[in-house]
């Protein structure tokens, strides 16, 4: 909950660092203390930090929900492609598309892919 | 990223029935042979013995035959081509005693392997051909790179001893074992080289003869090779018959052939004998220095040595004349008539040893020029059991040494 005099920049600036903290790109204590190092002109200094961390915590978890949704999104999108052996070029707009927001980087997506495409390798060398 | 994308696209690819080409047979490139019919390049090949007969200083051995040229092991070596060792259990220094041991046991110099041989120790970097990843699946964290490194460096075969250390699976599963000997399938295939597994063998009852299917593990290791090899040691009935002293049997090993898909297996068993070589390495500490195995190839010595047509015609006479009028010599020494009535007395007459003697008369068992018959004992008044001369089949030549030897050595 952000109180009237809390300055928009470190407002903005959670979100994103949250997000970079949950792909693994930025330590939390690192997105801390960049936040902190934010200026924040005119905030109100009563609970401004406790403020600042919970708006963190709560970014982070959404966006730990977000990559969850994504990489379900890309299972049950991948599946029916993987199985009518679709291409690669299908396969990675399908995967961009699942997730939208950005949750994976581009680079842990096109590995998600590379995983899933090596399971159904596998599946179709070794049934089960 | 490329593999499995290039994997997929193959997947992908449509499955059409498409004609046999039928080419002319003189147009068809020939198998790429490169040791003897065991390695051929692009295929993989096992060779499995158990713990400690030799199996690691034979590989050398062939590795640096290969890489030499020369047939040091007693076979054909069809074109020189660099060898790549990864020994992934012993340190450098200790592949480095093996090498020199064998260098100077078959008298090569450090030129005939230099830049032709490649060592690698898995003590300062391990193999890893095919492991477990955390969500189950099977991943290849060195394929890639040992086969653009086999490549690079024109390798003609490699050497992984043991298989089991160059992989992280389940040893006793057939998927996993399938997995990872197709994984060094691809690094034959990418590389052009022939790929050598060693194995060891699964731990056997005191008398049993291991054979393929005692390669440990799950079979399918064994199934996907082109070609298995069995080294194993040499038993006891074998250094009997062979004449080689009860001390001296642990030096020799024989190697079988134990899986040939794509020659004709060898009926006959090469043997080595494992031969102690002075490295000459002495310190103030260990004056001695080192004495470290090598092995070079051996041939059963014939007990046909020494005997020529006459001299074994004059034996076959004596055996035909029998110990006393009326009475036949017998195959086995011991029982009734004691040594005494043994046929291999004539042998020893004529100067044989006794081990000699008693391959002597085997071998014209096994040939068919003597047989064992009953017949009845005029002296003793009964019937007895006793060798007999098949005259049509005595010799009317000088035998001939090699065919005698053939004989022994295939066993």
């Amino acid at each position: 909950m952000w109180h009237r005099t809390d300055p928009q920049a470190p407002r903005r600036a959670i979100p994103a660092l949250a997000q970079l903290v949950e792909q693994g790109l930025l330590g939390a204590e690192s997105a801390a203390a960049t936040l902190t190092a934010v200026p924040a002109p005119g905030a109100d200094p009563s609970g401004w930090a406790a403020r600042r961390a919970w708006a963190l915590a709560d970014a982070r978890a959404d966006w730990a929900r977000a990559r969850q949704r994504a990489a379900w999104a890309l299972h049950t999108t991948l599946a029916p492609l993987l199985a009518g052996r679709a291409p690669r070029a299908t396969l990675e707009q399908a995967a961009a598309a699942a997730d939208p927001r950005g949750a994976f980087t581009p680079a842990q997506r096109a590995e998600l892919l590379r995983l899933a495409v090596a399971r159904a390798l596998a599946g179709a060398r070794q049934p089960a | 990223m490329t593999d499995v994308w290039s994997h997929w696209d193959a997947a992908r690819a449509p499955l059409l029935a498409v004609p046999a080409a039928l080419p002319a047979p003189e147009a068809i490139p020939p198998r790429e042979w490169l040791y003897g019919t065991r390695y051929v390049r692009r295929f993989v090949s096992v060779l499995a013995a158990p713990g400690g007969v030799g199996k690691s200083a034979l590989a050398l051995g062939q590795a640096v035959a290969l890489a030499s040229g020369r047939p040091i092991l007693g076979e054909r070596v069809h074109h020189r081509a660099p060898a790549w060792v990864l020994n992934l259990e012993d340190p450098l220094d200790e592949l480095h005693r093996r090498l020199a041991a064998l260098l100077r046991l078959h008298r090569l110099p450090d030129e005939a392997v230099a830049g032709k041989l490649f060592l690698h120790s898995g003590r300062q970097r391990g193999v890893c051909i095919a492991t477990q990843a955390a969500d189950g699946g099977i991943v290849h964290p060195d394929r890639d790179a040992l086969a653009a490194a086999a490549l690079a460096a024109g390798v003609g075969l490699i050497v992984v001893d043991p298989f089991v250390k160059s992989h992280g699976l389940d040893e006793n599963s057939n998927p996993h074992m399938d997995a990872a000997a197709t994984a060094w399938a691809e690094v034959a295939e990418r590389s052009g080289a022939a790929v050598l597994l060693v194995h060891h063998v699964r731990k056997l009852g005191a008398n049993a003869t291991p054979d393929v299917d005692s390669a440990r593990g799950a079979k399918a290791l064994t199934d996907a090779a082109r070609s298995a090899s069995l080294l194993s040691p040499m038993a006891a009935e074998e250094a009997e018959r062979l004449g080689v002293a009860p001390g001296e049997r642990h030096r020799y090993v024989r190697l079988d052939d134990a899986k040939a898909n794509m020659a004709p297996r060898a009926e006959a068993a090469l043997w080595y004998r494992l031969e102690g070589v002075a490295l000459g390495n002495g310190t103030d500490l260990y004056p001695h220095g080192d004495t470290v195995a090598a092995l070079a190839p051996w041939k059963p010595a014939s007990p046909f040595a020494g005997l020529d047509a006459e001299a074994c015609n004059a034996a076959l006479d004596a055996i035909a004349a029998g110990p006393e009028p009326g009475q036949l010599y017998a195959v086995q020494r011991g029982g009734f008539g004691g040594n005494e009535r043994w046929a291999g007395n004539v042998l020893l007459r004529q100067g044989l040893a006794q081990p000699e003697a008693a391959r002597v008369i085997a071998a014209w068992l096994r040939s068919g020029l003597l047989i064992e018959t009953d017949y009845r004992d005029p002296v003793h008044r009964r019937a007895r059991k006793g060798v007999r001369v098949v005259d049509s089949k005595r010799p009317t030549v000088s035998p001939r040494k090699d065919s005698h030897d053939t004989d022994h050595v295939q066993t």
